[in-house]
């Protein structure tokens, strides 16, 4: 193994867990209370009421089984797929929010975060959305190499 | 450079496999929620329902509709010394201004601050909850929440400390 492709070894690895953690830690803080995140989905006033609650328990799931899959070794491509749609979901989110000057807790840790303003919300997705779709990009190229 | 077809192919398949996981965290995240410690209805709750979860609500009022007052009887009231006043405002905005002996109780916080409440404020007591202005709802929310808790003659002030600051009536600090 080269120098740089030790380098991008690591940086990736190093990636995979922090993203990992990140949403592991999101949706088992959200798991713990799920009132909050019902409340912080709601703020966003964009959802019908009906779906609150079931977008309150299917997200912190889906962030569980994504962080799962990225310290997989067979399905940390998907699983880096999975951050990318959340992420840019989050982003979408807190446009829309900060489009119509709605002041969010977004609860994306649970009671484990305090008010956030579009900014933050829109920043923190963004860093988010480029390290999982950098991921992603890297996994898809090493596989489509490998096949062919 | 990536074979754009071959890269084409292996996005759908890995978008194929996103969305099944999609579908499948729904049944999987009800399934963990009804397992976890506080478990939540497939249908939310009324805001005001919600905050008076766990802390013993038993016998629910029927009515919930409590009276709506304007600021010339919130000052009559003020004036009695009869009637305490609810700010249902952050403490951040309560501690900039408020009405005179007006106590704080947040929505944000209802349910860890409700314990001190209810054993300095006895049920009986006439309640006037206001919050910013006339089109917040947070002080339609906790007095629904505190007629929910057995207070039973609670008032709303619609048109909150907007309204109050300016027509300049008494105020604290």
């Amino acid at each position: 193994m080269t120098p740089k492709a030790r380098i991008l070894f690591l940086i990736i690895g190093a990636l995979r867990l922090l993203l990992a953690g990140i949403f592991g830690w999101a949706g088992i803080a959200k798991l713990i209370t799920p009132q909050t995140f019902s409340e912080g989905v709601a703020a966003f006033q964009i959802f019908p009421s009906a779906t609150i609650n079931i977008i309150a328990m299917a997200v912190p799931a889906l962030e569980i089984v994504a962080a799962t899959l990225l310290l997989s070794p067979w399905w940390h491509r998907q699983g880096s797929l999975i951050c990318v749609a959340l992420s840019t979901a989050f982003i979408a989110l807190f446009v829309w929010a900060g489009v119509h000057g709605i002041s969010v807790s977004c609860s994306c840790f649970g009671s484990f975060a305090g008010v956030t303003s579009a900014q933050i919300g829109i920043l923190r997705g963004a860093a988010l959305l480029a390290s999982s779709a950098f991921l992603y990009l890297h996994h898809l190229r090493s596989t489509v190499s490998a096949k062919g | 450079m990536m074979p754009l077809r071959e890269t084409l192919n292996q996005f759908t398949k890995d978008s194929r496999f996103v969305l099944v996981v999609l579908l499948l965290s729904l049944p999987l995240g009800y399934l963990v929620n009804q397992i976890g410690p506080q478990p939540l209805p497939l249908r939310p709750l009324p805001a005001d329902q919600a905050l008076v979860q766990n802390l013993g609500a038993s016998s629910l009022p029927q009515d919930l509709s409590p009276t709506k007052i304007d600021i010339d009887w919130a000052m009559l009231e003020l004036e009695s010394g009869k009637a305490l006043f609810v700010d249902a405002r952050e403490s951040s905005f309560f501690d900039l201004g408020h009405i005179p002996g007006a106590v704080n109780l947040p929505r944000s916080t209802f349910q860890q601050d409700y314990d001190k409440f209810q054993q300095r404020v006895p049920k009986d007591r006439l309640l006037i909850v206001y919050c910013s202005e006339s089109s917040c709802v947070d002080s339609s929310v906790v007095a629904k929440a505190l007629s929910r808790l057995g207070y039973s003659n609670v008032q709303i002030y619609q048109g909150g400390w907007e309204e109050w600051e300016a027509a300049e009536l008494p105020r604290e600090p």
